[in-house]
């Protein structure tokens, strides 16, 4: 066991926990963060995505010991984030979910997208989040969805 | 499956309760009696409950209304995505002139009242979700409503003719109007209507219109729980080193690793429906789940059943050469052979054994609290895991209290008639009495450890008439029955047919154009792989 100091959500939060855990594990259990899924555990099919640093990362697959310093940024903390408002609205407009397992993981694959490529097209859509599964195969609202949301955070040019 | 279980007559008797819970204040509640026999009902006024009486937890409620205007509406099935949670409301919201913007659902837990009308039994398969359940959701909605507009009419001394209903209001002839919540207690002592007239397709509100899922906004935003994010007061974690082949047993473990490993509280075998495994407790999953690949275990496979895929491949070819039980027939059967081979087209199709993979892995928890118990689970059949918890723990199924959990994914993996993950789980916690446990199968556990969904050969031959359409057809199917050997097969299977393994094929030969045709089937083995595919 070990000591951590994480920056989850923009807060400091401490664990102690064996430092092989798994951040995926750290977020549900220690901190019963449970909105991050667990789906595979070899990083395969996305359901456990968060941003680390700004970067869509696969948390079941990250030792709590290799986090250092970086920011975690959850589904939880979407709310509080201009690109996850626009996101998360753009999924209920498009009714995106179904049996919703995969979906905070879509979402946070989704929310890493538009920060990096707001008018994303449908080759940086498939590229960006063809590593995140869905069984019940909502794929298409999802891209409805993407599209939606950066319509909405960078509104077209052009006078349409 | 097919909706041939069990089509005994729905006998439909819904009444008002008044209830008062702490906290929630009043509650009203539609009470749907499903099958109350005969006598129960002679009995109506009686204080003493009819000894047959149906056995429900809670006591009374398909319809809360609550006294803020909150409509919680129980769903009679798991939701794991194909839309029940939101569907059904709609449809009882609908009849009974609810104000859609304050309506919840919840997933109902196991009991009588539950159960799916059509297949006597609480589950969710075949696609049957709506098409069992619409007529009796229209009904209790419509009963509701014309309970609370007997009450608004007595209050405004008027009959309820004069009165009409919408967005949970009634108003009555001279302007006046009453909320359903404020007219909720004296409704709740109106007889329900024996017979209820039901909205013409023109009125629906709701039915038939595109209505955004109510779970959309707590599955985008990470807060709706699902059975694996389950978290009780004292819980533990628990996971199997389930055998490497089907059937295996315990030899010996060495688990001195394993238990070394901090948070690790327990290793013990524990039977399984078939063979035996091995369980590692401990607070929390990652410790159990590196304790449990630790573990040294030697198993024994004598006797166990050897299966090769070519083997069995080259077998179902064969089978599917020869005549087999006959599921359905038009015509004559013989057709096909009578035209020339330049005329028929054979195509063969082969499934392989797959796993059903829900996204969210299988999970149940369960505490046994001596004489009654309690269940988590996200399942398709909660009156047969619930049976199996009670039996496992040697309870009567009214003592294991079974709470409905939003399911990621099922596909019919979690409507398995044996309830291996049920029972597994029941056992590890009876076990640690008094402790709530977790069983978490992993993606490797569910992948690796079946059930699966049989594999299947198609072998289809059709006759080609001159202008081009067809005149003849046989489809032979082969495969596993997944009903043999449970409860369910003597509703299944009949004269050596499975009817859920063909019945799409069947309705589709039904309806095939002035086609001679015949559709065979045999079951090849009884083992593993039981699994629904919904």
């Amino acid at each position: 066991m070990a000591a951590y100091q994480l920056n989850v959500n923009g807060q400091r939060r401490e664990v102690n926990v064996d430092p092989s855990t798994p951040l995926l594990w750290v977020l549900r259990e220690d901190l019963k963060m449970t909105g991050t899924k667990f789906g595979c555990g070899i990083s395969a099919c996305g359901a456990c995505t968060v941003h680390l640093a700004g970067v869509a990362t696969r948390s079941c697959i990250v030792p709590i010991s290799h986090i250092g310093d970086r920011a975690i940024v959850t589904i939880e903390g979407m709310a509080q984030d201009v690109v996850g408002q626009a996101v998360q609205n753009a999924w209920i407009e498009k009714d995106v979910v179904q049996c919703g397992y995969c979906q905070s993981g879509q979402i946070m694959a989704a929310c890493a997208l538009l920060k990096a490529t707001p008018q994303p097209t449908d080759q940086n859509i498939e590229e960006s989040m063809g590593g995140n599964l869905c069984r019940c195969g909502t794929y298409p609202r999802i891209r409805e969805a993407i599209k939606t949301a950066s319509a909405g955070i960078l509104p077209a040019k052009g006078g349409e | 499956m097919v909706a041939s279980i069990n089509r005994a007559e729905v006998s439909r008797r819904g009444f008002l309760r008044v209830s008062f819970a702490a906290g929630t204040g009043l509650l009203v509640s539609l009470y749907l009696e499903p099958r109350l026999s005969r006598g129960a009902l002679a009995q109506e006024g009686n204080p003493q409950p009819p000894p047959q009486q149906a056995k429900v937890f809670p006591p009374d409620a398909f319809v809360n209304i609550r006294p803020d205007g909150k409509i919680a509406i129980q769903v009679n099935r798991l939701e794991f995505g194909q839309g029940v949670h939101t569907g059904l409301p709609m449809v009882l919201a609908d009849e009974m002139d609810a104000d859609w913007a304050n309506v919840i659902a919840e997933l109902a837990p196991a009991a009588d009242v539950y159960k799916d009308p059509l297949f006597g039994i609480q589950m969710v398969g075949g696609s049957g979700s709506i098409a069992h359940s619409f007529q009796q959701y229209r009904e209790l909605g419509a009963k509701t409503r014309a309970m609370l507009v007997a009450a608004a009419a007595d209050r405004w001394k008027t009959t309820p003719d004069q009165c009409r209903t919408e967005a949970s209001v009634v108003h009555g002839p001279n302007g006046q109007s009453a909320t359903y919540a404020e007219l909720a207690s004296e409704a709740a002592r109106k007889p329900a209507p024996a017979t209820v007239r039901l909205k013409q397709p023109a009125e629906f509100r709701l039915i038939g219109k595109r209505t955004k899922r109510l779970d959309s906004p707590a599955k985008g935003n990470g807060s709706l729980k699902f059975g694996l994010d389950l978290d009780l007061p004292g819980m533990k974690v628990a996971v199997i080193a389930h055998p490497p082949v089907f059937g295996a047993r315990v030899k010996s473990i060495n688990d001195g690793d394993a238990r070394a490993i901090e948070g690790v509280l327990n290793v013990f075998e524990i039977p399984l429906v078939k063979g035996s495994g091995v369980a590692v407790v401990a607070d929390k999953f990652w410790p159990a789940k590196q304790a449990r690949s630790r573990l040294q275990i030697e198993w024994d496979t004598s006797g166990i059943e050897t299966a090769d895929s070519t083997e069995l491949w080259t077998r179902y070819r064969q089978l599917g050469q020869t005549p087999g039980a006959v599921a359905t027939t038009r015509g004559d059967e013989k057709a096909i052979e009578k035209i020339a081979a330049k005329d028929r087209i054979v195509a063969e199709y082969e499934f392989p054994f797959l796993a059903h993979s829900p996204m969210e892995p299988l999970n149940t928890t369960v505490r046994f609290d001596g004489d009654r118990a309690e269940v988590w689970a996200g399942s398709q059949f909660q009156t047969v895991d619930q049976m199996a918890v009670a039996e496992v723990l040697g309870l009567k199924p009214e003592q294991v209290k079974f709470h409905t959990e939003m399911a990621g994914g099922g596909f019919g993996r979690r409507a398995v008639a044996d309830s291996h993950v049920q029972r597994e789980a029941a056992t590890i916690a009876k076990r640690l009495r008094g402790t709530p446990v977790k069983l978490v199968w992993t993606r490797e556990d569910d992948v690796q450890g079946g059930y699966y969904r049989p594999m299947h050969f198609h072998r289809v031959e059709i006759g080609v008439g001159p202008d081009g359409m067809p005149v003849a057809w046989r489809h032979v199917i082969v495969g596993q029955s997944i009903t043999a050997g449970t409860v369910f097969e003597s509703f299944t299977t009949k004269n050596g047919v499975d009817s859920t393994a063909v019945e799409e094929d069947a309705e589709h030969t039904r309806s095939a154009r002035q086609t001679d045709c015949e559709l065979a089937r045999q079951t090849t083995s009884r083992s593993r792989a039981r699994c629904f595919v919904s």
